[in-house]
């Protein structure tokens, strides 16, 4: 059975629309890949819509030749938002355990405070860790990187966690506890197992969000080899007249691509899901 | 209006919800669908709406093929299950709303709304939001709504399921006398067959997608046409024996003065209300009773075979568990089907039993 | 018995760690910042810092080269144009995916999304690729449809037109997903009764469907509207703020004063201006979010 009964005519309308916006959705990426994938030479004006041969060349260029940025930036942003993704799914666990478990009247407003604290995004809060970060000497530093994207995912992860623990009756705690198992038992064999796929999506969500991370790292990492992909490949477009060496920068943008794309893939059953249910927004 | 349903076929994936279903309901006449879940007669009303596009079959509304027309331009009355009145507007607005979609003049259309309302008894609830109302008053309103546009024909999805009991029959009858005041002509689906009996003009019984049953509910009671309809209709349920099978003994005993001893293939059905308790050549046990009331349902027993028997409270004085008590069932009252067919069997001869000449007594 | 003492105490023992997390890296730092916004404090110098009272906002306020007005301005109408394009579009194709089956709801979503998970930078690269006057995809289309070439990134209105575009697309695939969601919960039979009482399918979304998933709607809204005040990566990476700062919105000039001018100072008074307006606007929506969830109850 139809939910509405559209003549044919808006039906037409309906198939030309969603097109059009998987075309809008779509194009932008599929350029990008295409400008990264042909040769160097290829990539001049006036430009051709299909490359006539398709090269890996700026893709090694820029993870492993002369003007590249090499394979660091690329893990110096794993590293940073793996670390982030462990403590944010560690500091979520706790948190969601304790709001979902307890009944605080504090703590559901508490609840509502950090989201509200979460919906800020991490624009403006570039400046207030600068400061932070210069007076206790943490600038610079990897672990006060780490800390502050953990800080930044940790909110939602607490909502997303506390929801999880809410689908997870109580009776099955309680009947761990009259089988005999101590409250370490019960954590390890009964809840967290059940709790994982929230604990998954959580830890995915920071990684992303780490790996995805610009302005901090743009003002909190002086050095050039500790920064991540995002700031490194800012060297393409400092232009002097029309210096933008867009093979290079479309290749490195493509290899940023791979790691979200296929995670994103992966999970995204349980991303659309979880996202649906109250507006997961990343600053 | 003159409603009718041609060769209707729905499919739901490899099963079919609705087979050649035809179906003429006539001006002001008050039709019942009714039958188990998932007998099809919802996916029907749906049909008719316009909502449900079927494998075949066409939908005429006064000779008129209104099948691609869309449901917004059909004219159609519908309340349905849930009543499905918007929460975010008023009572009013709700009532309005068709008004509204048909761009009539704003005085006019409030007019006909607080008419409406009289007439439904909402008009003072106005004002009010759907939260704000019991199940009842929204029941009303979803009424008002679909007749506030007079529409050609009224559909009703299961209306009274969702009131408590005891509203059940007050509102049963509102919605009759309604409908014969304005003699709209009217189809109203349910599940349950007291209802259907007690107001409707014509009842269609269904069953896997069929109508297996279409006449009145008086015919339906006294002379059910299939086993399904003799069954299905009547509370409590028909007894029913098989002349083959475990209760052979007690249905040919009971059959005998209708079809002697002709009485291979057949299915031997005789009302609660219509086995006597107290006087009789049969015995039987009693082995429970039920006190409804007005009347006791007592179950007995003849061997191995199970009676029940609706006897009048008066008469049910001496009746206990395991007692022994003549019961006699008048031959006039009994019904006969065909095992393999289910069809009803008049004058006592199974079709599909051998066509032995032994002479039944009718 | 410490066991039971340990029992009430043992959510608040387990929030310590995300508390002090938070506490420390989320809540601290916009304390410092109302703190250093008040005092005359630069990259070179930030202990011993003097206090200069209502000064940075005064200075702030009244610059010239950009002049704060018209940083306010590229602000207002960047933030106003993304607001518009993503609620726009991410309701629209909710509204035409919502009678889709499911499966391929579910498959449309998952392509919609992807921008969600790419880096804002890496989406401003891209952007600024397909408006490169040379090799880019938009010459490209014009070209195709014989329209002369517009060097997108150089003209203030064409600039900030094409941020918005950019932005849009990076930011109507979680409009989509939250509006989609919302509809999923719309209950299917007053849809159903609005076509039989006669309204068209316009008039069905303006009065039954809109208003249905008003708390939600308004929700998207609001978070677009305080994530558009906020965006700096895409706009970083497009045009820096640039050419000559007519396309510089408040975060880039938050950014400017402080880690290219030095004056962290200035740059902290920025930072409470915007953080004051996006958490005003925040506490608004969980206001109104939560008066409209109970008009439903």
């Amino acid at each position: 059975m139809e939910l509405v009964r559209f003549s044919l005519g808006a039906r037409a309308l309906r198939v030309a629309g969603v097109a059009f916006m998987l075309a809008f959705a779509v194009l932008p990426l599929l350029w990008v890949i295409s400008i990264a994938l042909r040769p160097a030479s290829q990539a001049i004006y006036p430009i051709s819509i299909l490359p006539s041969s398709l090269t890996l060349d700026n893709v090694w260029g820029v993870l492993f030749g002369p003007t590249g940025i090499g394979l660091g930036p690329y893990r110096n942003a794993a590293f940073y938002g793996l670390s982030s993704a462990v403590i944010t799914a560690v500091a979520s666990t706790l948190g969601g355990y304790a709001l979902a478990r307890y009944n605080m009247r504090a703590g559901e407003g508490l609840l509502v405070v950090v989201l509200a604290l979460s919906f800020l995004p991490s624009a403006s809060r570039i400046v207030p860790l600068f400061i932070l970060f210069s007076a206790t000497g943490l600038y610079g530093t990897s672990q006060g990187v780490i800390l502050a994207y953990a800080a930044g995912s940790t909110p939602l992860g607490i909502w997303l966690m506390a929801g999880a623990f809410r689908q997870i009756p109580v009776r099955l705690e309680q009947a761990a506890h009259i089988d005999g198992a101590g409250t370490v038992l019960t954590m390890r064999r009964v809840v967290l197992p059940l709790a994982l796929p929230g604990i998954l999506v959580v830890a995915t969500l920071a990684f992303i969000d780490g790996w995805n991370s610009f302005s901090l790292p743009l003002i909190l990492i002086p050095k050039d080899t500790a920064q991540p992909y995002t700031v490194a490949l800012q060297r393409y477009i400092q232009e002097i007249g029309y210096g933008i060496n867009w093979p290079l920068l479309a290749a490195g943008s493509l290899v940023a691509l791979l790691p979200v794309l296929t995670a994103f893939a992966i999970l995204q059953r349980r991303l659309v899901r979880v996202g649906g249910l109250g507006g997961a927004i990343r600053g | 209006m003159k409603l009718d349903i041609e060769g209707l076929t729905v499919d739901y994936g490899p099963v079919a919800a609705v087979r050649e279903l035809n179906l003429t309901v006539g001006h002001g006449e008050l039709m019942a669908l009714v039958g188990p879940s998932g007998c099809g007669k919802t996916t029907t009303l749906g049909f008719i709406t316009g909502f449900i596009r079927p494998k075949s079959g066409r939908v005429l509304f006064d000779g008129v093929d209104v099948t691609d027309l869309a449901p917004q331009r059909r004219g159609i009355g519908y309340v349905f299950q849930d009543y499905a009145i918007y929460p975010h507007m008023t009572v009013r607005e709700n009532i309005r709303f068709p008004l509204d979609a048909a761009k009539v003049d704003r005085k006019k259309a409030e007019r006909d709304v607080d008419e409406i309302a009289g007439l439904m008894g909402v008009g003072n609830l106005l004002a009010r939001r759907p939260h704000q109302l019991s199940g009842g008053q929204r029941q009303r309103v979803a009424l008002a709504r679909a007749l506030v546009k007079k529409p050609v024909v009224l559909l009703l999805d299961e209306p009274l399921s969702n009131l408590d009991a005891h509203l059940r029959v007050e509102v049963r009858a509102e919605i009759r006398r309604l409908q014969l005041d304005l003699k709209m002509t009217t189809v109203f689906v349910t599940h349950d067959q007291a209802e259907a009996m007690a107001i409707a003009d014509r009842v269609a019984v269904m069953t896997n997608g069929s109508i297996v049953a279409l006449t009145s509910p008086t015919t339906l009671y006294v002379h059910p046409p299939t086993l399904f309809a003799a069954t299905f209709i009547g509370s409590p349920r028909i007894n029913i024996w098989a002349t083959e099978g475990p209760d052979a003994a007690l249905a040919r005993r009971i059959a005998r003065p209708l079809v002697g001893d002709d009485a291979a293939g057949l299915l031997v059905g005789v009302r609660p209300e219509h086995v006597r308790v107290g006087s009789g050549d049969l015995t039987a046990k009693i082995t429970l009773t039920e006190p409804l009331g007005r009347d006791v349902l007592a179950h007995l027993a003849v061997g191995d075979s199970a009676i029940r028997a609706l006897v009048p409270a008066a008469e049910a004085t001496g009746l206990a568990v395991d007692a022994e008590v003549p019961i006699s069932i008048d031959p006039a009252h009994l019904h006969l089907f065909d095992a393999a067919s289910g069809d009803r069997v008049e004058g006592g001869r199974s079709p599909s039993a051998a066509a032995a000449s032994t002479n039944g007594g009718t | 018995m410490a066991h039971r003492a340990l029992g009430r105490a043992t959510p608040w023992l387990l929030l310590v760690l995300p508390l002090l997390l938070l506490f420390l890296f989320l809540l601290l730092p916009y304390l410092l910042t109302f703190y250093y916004s008040t005092t005359g404090a630069t990259i070179g110098r930030l202990l011993n810092v003097q206090q200069v009272g209502l000064k940075n906002f005064q200075v702030v306020l009244s610059s010239h080269a950009p002049s704060f007005l018209s940083v306010v301005a590229i602000t207002a109408v960047f933030t106003t144009g993304t607001l518009v394009g993503s609620l726009a579009l991410g309701t629209g194709l909710a509204l035409a995916l919502h009678t889709v089956s499911a499966g391929l709801r579910s498959a449309l979503l998952a392509v919609f999304l992807i921008p969600w998970v790419i880096a804002a930078v890496i989406i401003g690269y891209t952007w600024r690729l397909i408006y490169d006057p040379a090799i880019g995809l938009a010459n490209g289309a014009l070209e195709a449809f014989g329209l002369a070439p517009v060097d997108w990134l150089t003209g203030q209105v064409s600039a900030i037109a094409a941020l918005i575009v950019a932005n849009v697309w990076a930011g109507y695939g979680i409009v989509l997903l939250v509006v989609s969601g919302a509809l999923a919960n719309v209950p299917p039979n007053i849809i159903l009764a609005g076509q039989v009482d006669g309204a068209s399918y316009g008039r069905i979304v303006r009065r039954v469907i809109l208003p249905a998933i008003r708390p939600t709607f308004l929700l998207a809204g609001l978070v677009a509207l305080v994530s558009g005040l906020n965006t700096f990566d895409l706009i970083y990476a497009m045009t820096r703020g640039g050419p000559l700062y007519q396309t510089e919105t408040v975060a880039l000039e938050m950014y400017r004063l402080t880690a290219q001018k030095g004056n962290v100072g200035q740059g902290a008074a920025v930072t409470v201006i915007l953080f004051t307006v996006s958490l005003a606007l925040a506490v608004a929506y969980v206001i109104i979010w939560r008066r409209e969830a109970r008009k439903w109850s």
